[in-house]
């Protein structure tokens, strides 16, 4: 074994304190909680998964559904109560076991709801559920007092930077490509929002502060998991975090994503920073001096929880790529597009007109999307070919249903993408009812060139 | 590698762009203020005017046919029942703020159409309120049908439906009642719209319940209801392609095209920025110009500008429509492809204004909000 490989192993496994873990659990759990509340709240429930006749499928995940009526209602509720509970390590491993699920299964019904993070609070809960959270100040140990710990081996902390620099870099990564850093777009649309604000908004009539915004951007989602990795430029870089996440809190539409950020980037600061955080908490807490017995902590998982952490990064490090498999730009066919930190790369606008005719008698039915789909469905899948797909088949079962041996089903959509003219997205000639879904290349996808 | 290399020449393009190109600079700098104020004080509260005059004339025309029911005044009351109906088809994008009743836009319980005759026959009957009718029963399209009857009817019999009739007092008072509500919900509208006057022009941006998003989301809503109710329901494209005349606006007295024109001209001016008084000012034709110019690559390609495009597309369905003669349920019957085509115009219209267009201003249009990333 090489000597630094033999060093990194070493400074993996060496033992610090657990603290920083007892933060990110502590935090995570009450920004879940206030998550799911105002997702509540604003009445999302109802709207995502109540009201909707029909949802989009995750390739493969078809026999994934809403509880029929107001079912997720209990879904919500729940995640709210384990949110609390791992915020106060109560039922630790089970509570961040069934969040885990309960948050995953609910992003599994509509693709249509997909955001870049929910796929990270998906990814980061599933890393926490198997860590040991609950050692230190919760429930768990006034219960259990034997299983308070007061260190862990340094790659659990590792492995939950790890997860936040990869979001951060391949941000950056899927960042460099022409429109982003030639064109501007989509930022140069975007900001044209705020030419009407008072004093500031002069700046944003300038196409260099979109230029400058984005190449901004760019460099800093790539520098970042290194600019938080150094003690030397860990403040500036925390600044940085603070100032670029409540800036676009401010101009976006992202609900908790800057604060989720802000707070959970805190597992890069120095253990110590944990450490008095967490001392400081406890000295507060007046049982906490009985239970004060130091132990190590003894290294149980060991190997295979490490074997398989090292294989759950290198999947995250390799399934952004799986673009390349495929022709054309990805902005446009969207053909591995999602799980791979394409966060606000693209605005897309798209009109599907579908078409539905029995092929026996010739009768042609035009379609009105809204019969079928709620204002974000019909949005989200007039640009995405693999919705565009499962719409037809919606529509061919609907007619089916109604008497229609074999419906064909055609639809001319337009699509325009960061700021050009729109284009015919897909073949309009095709019969999309009897296409299925897969891996493979749609042909029927029509290029993009003339942009 | 490549990538560096990329970024090196991003750089050097981006300071040879603001060496060279100085329009290049500027991304858009368009003063909303001046166009709402143009919408407001040229288009939007002249129009509310006029129609508001239309409706007045409508009642004291009918006023005096009650007075002295001869085949002569019902003419001038349909004269008059005609004007206000265009003038209402140029009014029907402003379903927000003042046009709002109730939280539910004043076309609601204008222009629901096809009426429902047989429920008007039972109100007229019962003598039930015009105010607890449904909107099938009601506003435009019920006058329609109460001042041309159902085919064959001659105008002598329709005029004794208001005079020997057992139930001619119940129709005139059925008849009064809805011409009372419109022009109630009118002057209300107009009025509101002298202190609302403020509030529109200043409430700049573009977010969801700023003026424009307002004025984009009605412009496109109203759209949808020319495009689908006025066409692709009687070209009975919702149903299998079979021909549903009676379902066309203005069934009875047959005016559908004249309507479905004086809307499109309304809304072609309405984008244009054209006052009633026809100075061309400020308007979403130049909004959008501004925010989205023609670039170069799409000149070269033989493109327009989105904004030219919209406008011209909005000439196409004019020229189409001139192709379609009124009575539209006739013309459905013996010309089918020539309505089939005007409608195909508006289709083509839909990813320009809808989609496009609402996308370049940084307009919502889906009534949901929600997060994105």
């Amino acid at each position: 074994m090489s000597p630094f490989l033999n060093n990194t192993l070493r400074t993996l496994n060496c033992d610090v304190s657990i603290a920083p873990l007892v933060t990110v659990r502590l935090f995570f759990g009450l920004l879940m909680f206030a998550g799911t509340v105002r997702f509540m709240y604003n009445g999302w429930v109802d709207q995502l998964y109540v009201q909707p006749k029909y949802f989009f499928h995750y390739y493969g995940f078809d026999w994934v559904q809403p509880i029929p009526g107001q079912g997720m209602w209990l879904v919500f509720i729940a995640m709210a109560v384990l949110s609390l509970f791992i915020a106060v390590g109560f039922l630790y491993r089970f509570s961040s076991i069934i969040f885990f699920l309960l948050f995953s299964y609910v992003e599994l019904i509509d693709v249509t709801n997909y955001l870049n993070h929910y796929y990270f609070i998906s990814l980061f809960s599933f890393i926490m559920l198997w860590l040991p959270l609950n050692k230190r100040l919760s429930i768990d140990v006034l219960i259990w007092p034997s299983i308070k710990r007061h260190t862990v081996p340094f790659w659990m902390v590792g492995a939950l930077r790890l997860q936040l620099g990869i979001v951060y870099f391949f941000a950056g990564i899927s960042k460099l490509n022409a429109d982003w850093l030639f064109r501007a777009e989509p930022l140069r649309t975007w900001l044209l929002s705020f030419t009407q604000v008072p004093i500031v908004g002069k700046i944003f009539t300038y196409k260099l502060t979109a230029f400058l915004f984005s190449w901004a951007g760019a460099m800093y989602d790539l520098a970042m998991p290194f600019l938080l990795s150094f003690r030397r430029t860990l403040p500036f870089a925390y600044i940085a975090v603070v100032g670029f996440h409540v800036i676009t809190w401010l101009m976006f539409p992202i609900g908790m994503f800057p604060w989720v950020m802000i707070v959970l980037t805190w597992v890069f600061f120095p253990i110590s920073f944990h450490e008095r955080l967490v001392s400081g908490i406890e000295s507060l807490l007046p049982n906490e001096k009985i239970l004060t017995k130091k132990k190590l902590w003894k290294q149980q998982a060991g190997k295979p929880l490490v074997i398989f952490f090292v294989l759950f990064f290198v999947f995250q490090l390799i399934f952004p790529f799986r673009y390349l498999a495929y022709p054309g730009n990805v902005l446009w066919t969207e053909q591995g597009f999602r799980f791979s930190w394409r966060v606000m790369l693209v605005e897309k606008a798209g009109s599907a007109q579908f078409y539905v005719e029995d092929s026996e008698t010739g009768r042609t039915w035009d379609i009105h999307n809204p019969h079928y789909l709620t204002a974000v469905q019909e949005k989200q899948m007039s640009t995405q070919p693999d919705l565009i797909l499962q719409y037809a088949h919606i529509l061919d079962e609907e007619f089916r249903s109604i008497g229609v041996r074999d419906p064909l089903v055609r639809a001319d959509v337009f699509v325009a993408l960061n700021g050009r003219r729109n284009r015919r997205f897909i073949d309009p000639t095709v019969d999309l009812s009897e296409i299925e879904d897969g891996w493979q290349h749609k042909q029927w996808i029509l290029g993009n060139e003339a942009n | 590698m490549n990538r560096i290399l990329k970024m090196c020449f991003g750089l050097l393009f981006i300071t040879t762009a603001c060496n060279t190109q100085k329009d290049n600079l500027v991304n858009c700098d368009f003063d909303q203020q001046a166009m709402l104020t143009n919408y407001a004080d040229e288009i939007i509260i002249p129009r509310f005017g006029d129609f508001d005059l239309g409706i007045q004339l409508l009642e004291s025309s009918f006023i005096a046919f009650v007075a002295n029911p001869t085949p002569g005044l019902l003419n001038e009351v349909r004269i008059s029942f005609a004007a206000a109906y265009e003038h209402y088809q140029r009014c029907s994008p402003f379903g927000f703020g003042p046009g709002l009743i109730d939280g539910i836009s004043f076309r609601a319980r204008f222009n629901t159409f096809p009426t429902n005759i047989s429920v008007i026959n039972t109100n007229i009957e019962n003598g039930t309120l015009v105010s607890a009718s449904p909107t099938s029963t009601v506003g435009f399209p019920a006058l329609d049908f109460l001042l041309f009857g159902q085919d064959g009817i001659t105008d002598a019999e329709l005029v004794g439906l208001f005079t020997t009739d057992v139930n001619a007092a119940n129709r005139i008072t059925y008849f009064s009642q809805l011409v009372s509500e419109l022009s109630s919900t009118t002057s209300q509208i107009v009025g509101e719209w002298i202190s609302y006057r403020t509030t529109f022009i200043s409430n700049t941006g573009t977010s969801a319940g700023s003026s424009v998003s307002l004025l984009v989301n009605e412009f496109n809503y109203d759209f949808e209801t020319l495009k689908n109710f006025k066409f692709k329901i009687p070209l009975g494209k919702f149903n299998g392609g079979s021909v549903l005349p009676e379902t066309v606006e203005a069934f009875y007295g047959g005016g559908s095209i004249r309507l479905a024109k004086d809307q499109v001209s309304g809304m072609k001016n309405l984008y244009l920025g054209v006052g009633e008084n026809g100075a061309d000012g400020l308007g979403l034709y130049d909004y959008v110009l501004c925010v989205k110019p023609l670039t170069e690559s799409e000149e070269d390609q033989g493109l327009l500008a989105l904004a030219d495009d919209i406008s011209e597309q909005f000439l196409e369905i004019e020229s189409a429509l001139e192709l379609v003669p009124d009575p539209l349920s006739e013309t459905l019957q013996i010309n089918k492809s020539a309505v089939d085509d005007a409608h195909t115009q508006m289709q083509m219209a839909v990813p320009l204004i809808k989609r496009e267009m609402t996308s370049a201003l940084g307009v919502q249009i889906s009534y949901q909000d929600n997060d994105g990333d």
